[in-house]
Parts: structure tokens; sequence; C-alpha cells
């Protein structure tokens, strides 16, 4: 048996016994996943020692050491506050919203832009598209503020057809919507590129199959694209759920008001109005150890229920 | 299958070349075509004057080719001792050190080094070496200091010599006790001088800040000047001429002056306010103060007790009359969505404004860029109808600075002596330049020549210098009072008895520059009617998350009463609900906190 | 490519075209705006007068930054950050996921997995990370910028993803032939996941050229700090400046810089917007099968 050297034959069967040959064949596998173990290891997994500090009252000077212990009061804090729910709906509600149409608007940019048979026109519409995911919400929210108010472009243009102003930034029932297709606006085209690169690795041939048998180009579409970008599809809204409580930090930090709190408060921006008033990590940390709960919580759920009724593992 | 090797060699050199043209493409750079870029008064490059007779400015043509830098920053030509220029006489200072090392943190928010020059090693650092052998070693010079102290207290890494310490950090460190007891040592070290320029008048807040049972643990620095975050009205003269009307006295006058501004198709609203409503510079709380009270802080009562001030009755006075200013148009409807002082004053879109006595050094001189026919002029604060006054009192009870336990006594010696000498240089100052170390001027840096004018040049050097230097650029009480008043009386003088620098001091094609004298003395005068936050301290930890729920409550609520979506009498339903939410709790803690700190 | 002679997919053409022309002027508006304020002059810009076209036209603030010492710095130090990261994420990327695609088992397959979701999910917070960073000397440190990234979730899952949809023919084929892992992994899997891995590489260096938090946190000094955290310093002191309760009036020269800030903008963005289209040519078609069939 120890004859046999580690690259042997994927066909043979053999029993698994712990050190045999087959896990000295697998020694290289172990070898490859080395270098991204010690980076999760000393950059993820060691730094987590200080989730502790949501249990504590930190104070940085004290170190974790010697921070006095508060065991609970932080998340019993977060649940009793008169707007907990209300910022809690609000995340939520956004956050879906991004992640659902903004894969949804990547995708049909995808598809659209793979009908394109003018290569060059393909990659300049492509370039344009993508630009503004370069601009951090600083500068595009500033911008954004000048085209959604009262008098500017976006209202200019409507009230140009005769219709009457909207409220973008102002109405409290406006605000998500505006927060949800603003973000789509700034990201779907860097979003497209994954599913266009998914896109490439369709068979051509299939096309041609699908032609002969008399399929339109629609038919075609519905038929040998969407399935074939689909997996990317689902790893895609899998792995959002992970991050359905970050509904978009710095642009709702910049484009909110007091107008619009009702609907615009989400958590982290409450987490940094009370980290303003004193350093409190203690705080923040909690609520970031409830963030990780609730989405390993959700992507657990979509990765047994895609296994169970799917058969399909998304990772 | 070699393809994969190919292509990754071919892949690596094409990015590595795009990278290099990158890089290349930042190294070169066009020729230089900076205009003048304006240091504290000037705001335009100065104007052509006539020159200067020999005996105070040297011929133009004489300036030095070298690039060596220089060991004394005032030393420009060798037969002319400039320092004639800034001082009345040449200040040494009292001490000399030998080769004394201080850490110390840095803010360097957005200075220009010279090529070859950095932080820890620049013409500043050279020369106070040079004068008082001190070297103020950065241990951290970034620009967001709040990045620094989280990080510096976790790991205990502290510098020797701290500044821009804020309230928490200033507590924590106490808790800790961490700093060091400097009663004895500033008694004896600071200078009459200096002790009188850190008197700082505000019932002496800031001392009592940093002194605990009669020992103090810190020095206070006014970090802006006194008086920087309250506000006077500034109104469009030209547009009051043209409807004939005069400066507005009472909060009446203003709403009738915004109506005219408006009936005239002048500007886009009445009266410019910032988003916020309260805390800060540019808000209605001028509104407030007329009825006597005051939104979002917290008030001494008569049994000693703070209470929270947006409790008061007289606010919804306030708000109905506010909510009544919205409907009729005087103010700007999406005031609450964005606020921009510079689009709106600088963009001529409002004719009045709220704001501090230096709107007139900044945002204001653009709008006579953007419409040249404007014309500024201030006011004091505005009176409710039975004739009172009230505003908002900056309280920047902030950044401290403090020394590390445990360090060698000497070190904290030195850096008072160094304030002591700072301060001198600065009270026999007659340049026109403002706050400490501003009126250190080197050739080279921040001034240049040009047809034997000063003009201003690219890199600020104040904020290089570290130590005493950099006390967050403190200006003591009265100090932009007297700049200004010296830079009037320059501006009165024939121009060739003034030296390069004092001209480039008082350079004013907007006139405005100089209208700062007389809105800072308004500014001061108004200080009679502040109304200031009782509670000095950051709000205690445990009351942080509360307190940011309620001050949502309040501001969604009075942001709905102003804009006409909910009655004044809602106000009555968000007091019983703030204090119901948690309000006596926080209130509790808060008194808690206050009677700590007795 | 097939293509359709009938009238409704020509029709459909056109539309399309249409549409897509329509969505890529949407999004470069803001960016015109932002070219127009950094070609203008400053009063106009502050007071928001600039809208698609600039007023008084000049190119003072161009000139201004590229002579700023500083920026130059921040520019190497980004570019050496996005290199090195680049590399080494991408390697990191293609390593761990290599191993985690395959169909057999290993002891550790699953536990893997599930711990690359649990630190994506959760963490220490700053200071933690700082503490740890500074216990292996990468604090002000270029190192500092480019080691904590290098194990990307998202990218090692989606690299995961794309391996296993490779068929298994390939690599059993190679195998025979006396293939060893490493063999598989970079002579067959990767040539044919070339669209895959050009997207990553974009992903991974654009995440590197926008990050300024770490630089903000890890640099002791300005000097060191990579060009958006350079720039998001400048961008802070404008905010922070007309936000505090006490403003210093000697810093204004520093506000009113909305047009300073626009050509900075462009400066900043305008490299790496050159690396999509260099990463474009990647993007093949079907190599997969007529790899398999030849």
């Amino acid at each position: 048996m120890g004859a046999i050297q580690t690259t042997g034959q994927t066909t043979s069967k053999t029993h698994p016994r712990f050190f045999g040959w087959r896990f000295r064949r697998h020694i290289p596998l172990y070898l490859l996943l080395l270098p991204g173990l010690i980076g999760l290891v000393l950059f993820s997994f060691y730094p987590m020692y200080g989730v502790v500090i949501a249990f504590q009252n930190f104070k940085p000077l004290m170190g974790i050491a010697k921070s006095p212990w508060v065991g609970l009061y932080h998340f019993q804090r977060m649940f009793t506050l008169p707007d907990t729910w209300e910022i809690f709906r609000n995340t939520v509600l956004i956050a879906l919203g991004k992640i659902v149409f903004g894969q949804l608007a990547s995708l049909i940019l995808a598809l659209l832009l793979h009908e394109v048979t003018q290569a060059r026109y393909k990659r300049l519409i492509q370039s344009l598209t993508y630009v503004l995911n370069f601009l951090s919400w600083v500068i595009f929210g500033g911008i954004l503020l000048d085209i959604l108010l009262a008098d500017g472009l976006a209202n200019q243009f409507i009230s140009f057809f005769g219709l009457s102003k909207v409220p973008f930034l102002t109405s409290a029932s406006l605000f998500p919507f505006t927060m949800i297709f603003t973000d789509i606006w700034k990201g779907f085209g860097f979003g497209a590129i994954i599913y266009l690169a998914a896109l490439t690795g369709v068979d051509p041939n299939l096309y041609e199959a699908a032609a002969v048998d008399g399929a339109n180009r629609w038919q075609r579409m519905l038929h040998i694209n969407l399935p074939g970008i689909i997996p990317t599809l689902v790893l895609m809204a899998c792995l959002s759920l992970g991050s359905v409580l970050n509904a978009g930090f710095e642009q709702i930090l910049i484009l909110q008001n007091p107008l619009v709190l009702s609907s615009g408060e989400i958590i982290d921006t409450f987490v940094y109005k009370v980290g303003l008033m004193n350093y409190q990590y203690s705080f923040a940390t909690a609520v970031g150890l409830l963030k990780g709960v609730v989405g390993l919580v959700l992507i657990s759920l979509s990765y047994y229920l895609a296994n169970r009724f799917a058969n399909y593992r998304i990772f | 299958m070699t393809i994969r090797k190919s292509l990754n060699r071919r892949q690596f050199i094409q990015l590595a070349g795009l990278s290099a043209a990158a890089a290349a493409l930042a190294a070169c750079t066009p020729a230089e075509t900076s205009t003048a870029e304006p240091t504290a008064p000037a705001t335009a490059a100065p104007t052509a004057m006539t020159a200067p007779t020999a005996t105070t400015a040297p011929t133009a043509t004489s300036a030095p080719a070298s690039n060596a830098i220089p060991s004394d920053p005032w030393a420009i030509y060798p037969d002319t001792d400039p320092r004639h220029w800034v001082l009345d006489k040449v200040i040494n200072p009292a001490k000399k050190y030998p080769n004394l090392e201080i850490t110390q943190n840095y803010w360097m928010s957005t200075t220009n080094f010279k090529e070859g020059e950095t932080v820890a090693d620049n013409v500043t650092t050279r020369w106070i070496k040079d004068q008082m052998g001190l070297y103020y070693k950065p241990v951290w010079s970034g620009s967001d200091q709040a990045q620094y102290w989280g990080p510096a207290l976790a790991s205990g890494d502290l510098a020797e010599f701290m500044t821009v310490i804020g309230p928490p950090q200033y507590l924590q460190l106490r808790e800790a006790d961490m700093l060091v007891d400097i009663t004895d040592i500033w008694e004896k070290t600071a200078s009459d001088l200096t002790k009188e320029k850190k008197k700082y008048k505000q019932d002496k807040l800031y001392w009592k800040f940093v002194t605990e049972e009669g020992r103090i643990y810190g020095i206070p620095t006014f970090g802006g000047g006194a008086h920087n975050g309250e506000d006077i009205l500034w109104v469009r003269q030209d547009w009051l001429d043209q409807v004939g009307m005069k400066i507005p006295q009472t909060l009446d006058e203003v709403a009738a002056v915004g109506k005219a501004f408006k009936k005239a198709g002048l500007g886009k609203f009445g009266l410019w306010v910032g988003n916020l409503l309260g805390n800060t510079w540019g808000a209605l709380t001028f509104v407030f103060g007329s009825f006597g009270t005051m939104p979002l802080i917290w008030r001494r009562q008569g049994d000693g007790k703070l209470a929270y001030s947006s409790l008061e009755p007289a606010q919804k006075q306030a708000l109905e009359l506010i909510a009544g200013w919205y409907k009729d148009g005087l103010l700007d409807p999406e005031f609450l969505t964005a606020y921009d002082v510079a689009k709106n004053a600088g963009g001529n879109l409002a004719g009045m404004v709220m704001g501090p006595w230096w709107l007139s050094l900044w945002p204001l001189p653009d709008s006579v860029k953007n419409d040249p026919k404007a014309k500024w002029a201030c006011g004091h604060i505005p009176a409710g109808s039975d004739g009172k006054r009230g505003r908002f009192g900056d309280q920047y009870v902030g950044n401290l600075s403090g020394f590390r336990k445990g360090i060698d006594p000497i070190k904290i010696e030195a850096t008072i002596e160094m304030l002591n000498w700072v301060y001198e240089m600065e009270e026999n100052q007659k340049s026109g330049y403002a706050g400490m170390g501003q009126f250190l001027q080197y050739f080279g840096y921040d001034y240049e020549m040009e047809n034997g004018i000063g003009k201003v040049g690219k890199y600020g050097t104040a904020r290089m210098a570290g130590g005493a230097f950099d006390f967050n650029t403190d200006r003591y009480e009265e100090c932009d009072i007297k700049y200004l008043t010296i830079a009037s009386e320059l501006s009165k003088q024939d121009p060739s008895m003034l030296n390069p620098l004092q001209i480039l001091a008082i350079n004013d094609p907007t006139g405005l520059y100089m209208k700062s004298a007389e809105s800072i003395k308004i500014g001061f005068d108004d200080a009679q009617y502040n109304i200031y936050n009782d509670f000095i301290w950051p709000m205690p930890s445990q009351a942080t998350e509360l307190m940011t729920s309620l001050n949502a409550l309040e501001i969604e609520t009075y942001a709905n009463i102003i804009t006409g979506k909910a009655p004044v009498s809602a106000w009555d339903a968000f007091a019983s609900d703030w204090m119901k939410q948690g309000g006596d709790e926080v209130t509790q803690l808060v008194n808690q906190e206050d009677a700590k700190h007795v | 490519m097939v293509r359709d002679r009938t009238f409704g997919s020509q029709l459909f053409n056109i539309l399309n075209l249409l549409l897509l022309a329509v969505m890529g002027l949407i999004c470069i508006i803001p960016l015109l705006h932002i070219l127009a304020v950094s070609f203008s002059d400053r009063a106009a810009t502050i007071a928001h007068l600039v809208v698609l076209w600039p007023i008084r036209f000049n190119l003072e603030n161009y000139s201004r930054i590229l002579g700023f010492d500083q920026f130059r710095r921040s520019f190497n130090i980004s570019v050496m950050r996005v290199v090195g990261g680049t590399i080494i994420g991408m390697l990191v990327t293609v390593l761990t996921a290599y191993p985690l695609s395959l169909r057999e088992n290993f002891m550790g397959k699953s536990l893997v997995r599930w711990l690359l979701i649990f630190s994506m999910l959760f963490s220490g917070g700053l200071i933690p990370w700082y503490l740890t960073l500074k216990s292996l000397h990468l604090i002000n440190n270029l190192w500092g910028l480019i080691l904590p990234g290098m194990v990307s979730v998202w990218n090692i899952l989606i690299a995961l993803n794309f391996f296993r949809s490779l068929p298994v023919e390939i690599s059993e084929a190679a195998e025979i032939d006396g293939a060893n892992h490493l063999d598989i992994l970079f002579r067959i899997y990767l040539p044919l996941s070339l669209p895959m891995l050009a997207t990553l590489t974009l992903f991974t260096a654009v995440g590197h050229w926008n990050a300024w938090f770490d630089g903000m946190v890890l640099m002791a000094d300005i000097q060191k700090y990579p060009l958006q955290t350079y720039l998001q310093s400048q961008l802070q002191n404008l905010s922070n400046l007309t936000n505090t309760v006490s403003m210093d009036p000697t810093l204004f020269k520093y506000l009113s810089e909305r047009s300073l800030r626009g050509a900075q903008i462009i400066l900043t963005t305008i490299p790496i917007l050159l690396l999509y289209p260099f990463l474009q040519r990647y993007f093949i078609h079907g190599l997969t099968l007529g790899s398999v069939k030849g």
C-alpha cells in the first residue's frame, strides 16, 4: 500500500483510514489551503476575541482585561429602545430591496449587453455603466443632492412634462425607494460584470442548435442564457443574505435628513450616532454580533434549502 | 500546455507597464501655474501697488536662488533683518534646552511639504531645534485625530505631549490616571502674559474641565477661537437699498425684509439657516433664544439639578413662529435636507444669513465673485417682540493638551516655556496675521515675492512646528479682534509705509475682510445674550443609546412641525413621550455624571 | 453568434441599443458633472452653478494637484498596493478555491467552507484588529495594506463555484496522464477560467484602489497614505471644518475647494478605469467545451 504514490488514480476506492495513503494523497490539497488558512487565522479568527467587548463596557485604555463586565446589557438595550423595531424594519426593507432589485438590474443589463453584436459598442456601454462604482458615496451623494432636490435636474425634467415635483429625499414614504434606486444606479453596471463573465461560459454551439430547432431570440435567451447564469445568481443572492442588515451606511448617512428618519434610519446610522456622543465600542460590537448571527442563520438556511430541494450546493 | 505560463508573464509585464506608465504620468507635472492661494485674511492676489521705498523692502531681483532649507525662517535677505516685518523687536525664548526630544501626536490636516521635507524634518522643526533646543517628534501625524485615539489608547502607545484630547479621551485618561498633575509646574513656569492669555472668560469653564479638587491635569485650548460658533445676522446691503429697508433688529422685521426681498425677486428665499436645529452655528436657535429657551441642551434649574431644555413650554412658541415663517416661504423649503452656506450665501440665493462673524472671510467673498454688486452688512441677532435676545453659546470644551504620566518634568517645563515665547512673539507682532504661529511666515513657504510684493506661497508652515505652536492653533480670547484691528489700522496707512507681508495680509479686493473687524466686535458684543449648555461633559455611556433615540424623536417632531406636516400641538405629545421613553433615566444619568465633577 | 433576420429580432436589436445608450448616458452624467467642476472656477463651483459644462474654464486645479508632492507619493503607494494586493490576493483565492471545489471529500473540507462564511460575518471590531496587526508589525507599513485583505471570501466562493462548473472529465483525463494537483490547477483550470479570473482580478484591484479606511487607521504618517485615504482626508477636512462648532478661520483656504476635489476625483478614478478595457479581452467565449472535445 505504501508503495503507491500520492498521485494515484481517482477511480480506486479505498477505505478512509486516518493516516492512510488517502490522507497522504490529500496533503498537497492541505498545502494549497495553507496560505488562505493562515490568513484567516491571523486576520479574522485571532482578532475575533474582541467579540467579548460586546459583553463589557469597554474602555480602550483599560483594555479587555480590565474593562467592566456588563453581560447582556447592550443586547437588552438594543431590544428595548423606543425605535428599535422601526430601525430594524427600515434596514431589512432597504437591504432586501437593494439585493433583489440590484441583482435583477445587473442581470438584465448583462443579458441585454450580451445580445449586442457590435463588440465596440458593447464595450463602450459596459465601461460607461460601471464608472459610477468608483465614486465614493460622499461624492456621489453630494451630486445626488443636487439632482434630486426640488429644483434639481430630476425635478426639472419631470416638471418639463407637466407633472408635479417629486420629493425624492424629503418624503418618508419615498425615501427607501430613492435609496434603492440610487444604489442600483451606482452599482448595477459593475455588478453586471460577473454575470457577463458567466455568460461567456455558455457554449455557443447551443445557440446554433437551438436556432436549427426553430427557437427565436427570446426563447434562446430564456432557455440558454438564463440557465447559464442562474448558478451565479443563486450564489450572489445567498451571499448577499449575509449582509441583509447592512443597508448602506455611507449612502444613507449622507442622504438622510430629519424628515425621513421614520423610514430612513438604519441600524448602522443609529450606531454611528451613538458613537458620536462618546466612543461606544461595546454597543457597536454587540450590534455587529447580532448582525453576524442573523446573517449566519440566513445563509445556512438558504444553503440547506437549496441542497435539500434542488440538490444544489451553493458553495 | 504552456499557454498559461506565457500569458502569466505577458499579463504581468503589461500590468507592470501600465503601473509604470501611470506612475510616470503622475511624476511629470505641467508647468506650475498656480494663482495666489490666500492664507487667513487675504482672499486674492495683491493688486498692483506702488513699489515700497528701498528702506523697508529689498528689490525683487535679489531673491535668493538656493534651495537649501533656511535655518531661520525670517532670513531672506542678508542685508535686512526681516523680523522687522513681523515683530516689533527680536524676541528670543527665555530658556534654551540641550536637544530635548518630546514625542507628540500632530494634526497635519492639509499641509503640503516641500520636496525633501517631511513631517519629522522640515524648516520649522529645525528652526525650533535651533532656537530652543527642542524637537517634538511626531509619533502620529494623520488628518483624523479620531482614528488616532482609539488604537492609541488601546495599545497604550501614548505620546508624551498629547494634543487634541477630546472630552471622552480626557475622561478615560483621567480614569486610568495617565495625565500629569501640572498645577505646580504651570504656576511656576507660565509667564504672566501666558496666564493672562489663557484666562478664558466663559465662567472659566475651560479650566473647570481640567481641574479636579484644585489640581490641573491639562491645558485647555481654544481651538478655532472665542465665539467662533456663535451667530450674528448678515444681510445684503445692496438688496436692502433696493427695497428701501434697514437692517432688521427684531424677528418681525426679519420676516418683513424677507417678504420684501421675495416680492422684489431678489434671491430665492429670505433667510438662510443651517440644516441643524441647534448646537451649532447658523441654526434657528436665535428664535428659541428670543423666547428665553434653547433646544437640545441641559440647563441648571433652581435646585442645582440639570433638566433638558427642549421640554420647556417656551419651545412651543418658538416652533409656532418658525412654522409660520416656513409657510410664508421665508426659509428655504428644503433647508432640512441639505444645507450649504457656500451654495446659498455664495450663490446669492439668500438675502439674510445667520452665521458667525467670519462669514466675511468665507463664503461671502465668493458671493461677490459671482455677483459683483453684492455688498454685505452685519447686525446683532434679532430680538423677540418683547425685546429679548438669546443665542446659542459656543462652548467648545474640547481639544485639551496634556502630558503623559511619568515623563521627565523638564519636558513639561520646556513646553510651557515655548508657550510663553510664542505668546510673547504674538503679542508683539505687527504683520496682521492671526493666531498662534500664524505670524510665522517663511519665505519660499508661506509666501513668495513677486515684483517686490509678497505673494501667498504653497506650503503653510504653521502646523509643522509641533510643540506649543500646535496647541491646535490655539487662540486666546481676544486674539481675533486684535489681529483684525491691526489689519484695519494697516489698511488705513499709506501702502508705501508697509512691508510686503503686511500688504499681503491686508489685501482685500472684495472689501469684506475689513468688514470682519466690524463683525467680530458685534459677535463678541452679542456674547451677553449667550445661553450655554450647562452640561459640559460627554454623555455617559449608559445614556448614549437612549439619548440617540430621544434625539431622533425630537428632531423628527420639530421637523414635522416646522414644515407643517404636524400641528404645533404635536409638541405636547413629544414632551411627554420624551420622558416616558427613557428621558427620565437619561436625566438621572446626566445629573449623576454632573455631580461627579463638582 | 446566431444572427436572426426576422423583423422582430432586428427591432429588438434597435430598441436594445437605444435602451443601453440611455443607461450609459444616465450613468455617465455624474462623472461629466465632476469633470466640468474640475475645470471650473472656484467661486462658481461652490455656488453649485456648474452643471455639465465648465464655467470659467481653467487647468489650475489639475496643475496644483499634480504639483502636490503628497499626491504623487500617495499615487505611487496606491499603485504598489494594488499590484501587490492583487497578485497575492488572486494567488490565495485560486489556491484556496481549488481544493474546495473538488468532488472528492477530504477531512475538513466542509469545515473550511463554513469557516470562510463565518469569517465574513463575524468580527472582533476595530481595536482587536489593530492590536493584532500591531503585534505582526504591520502598522505604518505597506504590507499592512496588502496582507490583511488577502483572503477574500467572496472571491474564493465565486472561484470555487466556477471551478465546480468545469467538466470533471478534464481533470480526470489529466490525472490519468500523471498530473498532480498543482498541474491541474495551473495548467488546466486557470486557462479555462479566464473570464472568471479577469473578473476577480478586477474586483480585487478595484477593492484595493478604492480602500481608504485601513490607510487612515494603520498609517501614522500622512506621507504614507495611499491615494484614496489622502483624498478622503482632504474631504473629511471639508466636512469637519463646516460642521464643527468652532471653526478656525485660517483653514478657510481649504474650503470652497470643490473644484480642486473634482480634479482629484478625476485623477484618482481614471487609472483604475483603464484597467477594465485591458481585462475585457479575457472575456472569451466557450473555452470550456472546446478543450474537452479537442
